[in-house]
Order: C-alpha cells, then structure tokens, then sequence
C-alpha cells in the first residue's frame, strides 16, 4: 500500500534537514515513539506505540538510511514487529525536502507492507493512522522549529 | 497473562473501576467485538470490567421525548421488541441484519456503537433518526448527539472513563416514514459495503417537509448531507429529484476501498442505495 503525504515548515531545508538528523530532536517529533539508539551513522532501531481505537500496538525495529543526499533526498527501509500480536511491517520510505515560498515543504512516499493480525484492519483504517500521525508529526516538527528559531 | 474479571453492580461502580484501572482496563458487555480482539491478542487488558451485572439498563421505553434504548439491549431483544417494531420498524431491520441470530443474541447496542466499527448497519439508520447518547462518566453525565460521538475508525468522543447509558430517539411525527436499506457485496449476511438510513416526513399534499438520509459503512463515519436534503424541502419526491439527491450523496462523499468494494465501486453504489431509499420512504404507506 502507498501513503502520499506533505507538509510545509516555514524554516530554511537546512534547518529542517538538520532536525531530521538530530536524532535526539528527532524522537521528540514523532508520535508514539518510546526509544530510539544508533547502531551506526545509517542504523538505528526503536520502539514506537501506535494506537487505533482500543487497540494499542508496540513495534520494534530496525531503520536503515539507503540513500541520504543532503539536504534534499533521503530514502531508508524499516522492517518492524510486534510479537504480542503476530504482525510485522515491512516499510519503504522515500522524503524529499523542497524549498518553496512558505520555506521548506516535505513530502514523503511511503510503501507500507503491514502482515499478520493487524493487516485485517485494512489499507483505510492504514491510511487514515498514516495521516492523523503526519499531521501530528509535522505540528510537532514544526514546534521544535519555532523553539530552535524563535 | 491472567484478567481480572471485575464485575460491578451498578453504572457508577463501572465508572469508577474504569478510573482506577486507567489503560489496563477494557470495558465488557455482550462481548462479541472484544472477546474477538482478545483471542487475537489485539487488545491485552488486564482488568475486563463487565457490564453483565449491571442491572436495568436493557430498556426499550417510549416516553414523551422519544424511543430510549437501554445501552447493554441485546441487539436481538430490540429487533424483536413490540415497542420498536410499532415506532420505528426501519430500526428494528437495521439491528435484525447485524451478524448472526447468535452475535445478535450476545452484542449490545451500547456496545456495537462504543466499538465504532465503520462496516454496521445500526450507526446510520440512527444518525437518520437523529439519535443521541447518553454518556455517563464518574462524576459527569452529558447527551451527545450521534453524529458528533465518531470521530473515525473505531474512536469516538468517549472518554476512557465514560459508558453509553443509553440511546434516545426523538418522536417522529405520524406522518413521517423511514427504511434502511443495505448492500452487501461478499454474502447476503455479511457486513454491509454501503448502509443507508433515511427518513422523510410529508404533509398532506404530500410534499416532503423533512428528509434525513445518513450513507454508513462506505466511509469513515456515517454521513449525512444537509445540502442534498435541503433539495427536498417544500418538494414533491419526483423521480428527477430522487435521482438529483442521490448524484449528490454519489459525488459528495469520499467513499473507501477495502475486501467489500472499491472506492469507485462503492461511489456507485451509494447512488443507487439512496435513491431505493428514498424511494421506499416516498412510496410505502404506513
């Protein structure tokens, strides 16, 4: 299933390309993440919580950076599970940083293969999980921005 | 993992297990979404708050304001309710196809509305019949009307300590008629792929005075579209006019693709459905 989604910062790419590097900075920013260690410069692996409705699921993985062209382009694969409910993802991302008149706007294509007990949920309720997270990725983004760049 | 199973004996008990237990804790009642998502493991509580002990709160009442349904009525008793089939039978079918006679026998409406499932047939027949619900918390007791309690797949606007108590239809007038109407596309008893509830009131020229028609199951939330109804007001339901609401409901809404139908599949079968129903309430007498 592929997810589209874009936002726009009103902050220099590279300043928003350096806090998507800030790893640190970084987790602040995105939702439901619960830890975050650098295995080296292009791996890390986490936790993340993600909840819809009454269903809460914990997914634990590995980030790996495939492609990184600063301060535009970057392209990584996450491959995750949750054992507690026999599933596991399998996500391809691909982010772009483009200078527009507001200042930077992000775009991202996401390639999202969900298997196991989850996966019944189906690509709307997916879908519809991807975008209120964005929304809630960017708004956080966005804060760290203002706080670093008043 | 062992559950404790916490069966308190009344709405105010429940309320305050629900406050102490926090996130640990899920709300049971007939138990046929939740025992679904525990032998998945898609949910791991370790407190289950029953609802079965509560008692009085499996009415079906007729009062000067309206149909009141008791939140733990099993889906079954309200479709074979006397009450409900003499003032609303459109609503009794609606709970009649949920599921099986068995999940029927077993689910709740309180339930079946908490759990925010978009594939039920009872949410837009009652978003027709501008249904409210009463949500009772620990200390706080509020009426919301159904179409602001979903706010998407499978959340609504309770909070983690609030119950439904109860759903409470306002009368209809004599002269109103109502019908739901489902498609299904995999089986004649599965989940419907679009649900439509409508509802129109007619004077005695038989002009339309009041059409609400709600489209469920084919989007996020159940919809209704005041400006598609308004085509109706003061209007006699012509054909043209029956086909010229239901292209509104058509290309208005942002239907879904899952297994029970495309997007564009279900974009088609709106149209369809809405004008069937709108033409069984304009045609069926009472």
């Amino acid at each position: 299933m592929q997810i589209l989604e874009s936002f726009t910062l009103a902050a220099p790419r590279e300043k928003v390309w350096d806090l998507l590097f800030d790893i640190p900075r970084l987790s602040q920013c995105v939702p439901g993440i619960e830890s975050v260690e650098v295995l080296d410069e292009r791996t890390y692996r986490g936790k993340l919580v993600v909840r819809v409705g009454p269903i809460k699921t914990r997914f634990s993985g590995i980030v790996t950076l495939t492609e990184v062209v600063p301060p535009s382009r970057f392209a990584s694969t996450v491959e995750g599970d949750d054992k507690g409910n026999a599933s596991a993802v399998k996500i391809f991302f691909n982010g772009t940083l483009t200078t527009v008149e507001a200042g930077t706007e992000a775009a991202f294509q996401v390639e999202v293969n969900l298997r196991g007990r989850l996966a019944q949920f189906g690509d709307p309720v997916i879908k519809a999980t991807a975008k209120k997270l964005t929304a809630e990725f960017a708004k956080n983004l966005r804060a760290q921005l203002e706080h670093s760049f008043p | 993992m062992s559950i404790h199973f916490l069966e308190p004996a009344d709405i105010s008990a429940a309320t305050a297990l629900l406050a102490e237990y926090g996130d640990e804790a899920k709300i049971i009642a007939g138990g046929t979404s939740v025992v679904l998502m525990l032998r998945q493991k898609l949910i791991a509580p370790s407190v289950l708050v029953s609802l079965g002990s509560l008692i009085g709160w499996d009415f079906i009442r007729l009062d000067a304001d309206g149909l009141h349904i008791g939140a733990l009525t099993r889906l079954g008793d309200a479709e074979r309710s006397p009450v409900l089939s003499q003032v609303c039978p459109a609503l009794a079918q609606a709970f009649s196809l949920v599921g099986n006679v068995r999940v029927r026998n077993q689910a709740t409406l309180g339930g079946n509305l908490s759990a925010a499932d978009y594939a039920a047939d009872p949410p837009a027949m009652l978003m027709a019949l501008d249904a409210r619900l009463r949500l009772i918390g620990p200390d706080t007791s509020r009426e919301v009307p159904l179409f602001e309690f979903f706010l998407g797949f499978y959340t609504t606007v309770l909070e983690p300590t609030e119950i439904i108590s109860e759903i409470i239809i306002p009368p209809l007038p004599e002269s109103a008629r109502a019908a739901y109407l489902r498609y299904t596309s995999a089986s004649a008893v599965g989940r419907p792929c679009v649900a439509v509830g409508a509802v129109a009131d007619f004077d005695t020229d038989g002009k339309c005075q009041d059409l609400r028609i709600a489209v469920g199951a084919a989007v996020e939330t159940p919809q209704r579209l005041a400006r598609a109804e308004a085509l109706a007001s003061a209007q006699t339901l012509s054909d043209e006019l029956v086909a010229a609401i239901a292209e509104e409901y058509a290309q208005a809404l942002d239907p879904l693709s899952d297994v029970r139908g495309s997007a564009w599949y279900r974009r088609e079968m709106i149209r369809v459905l809405v004008k069937r129903a709108l033409m069984e309430v304009r045609d069926r007498h009472r």
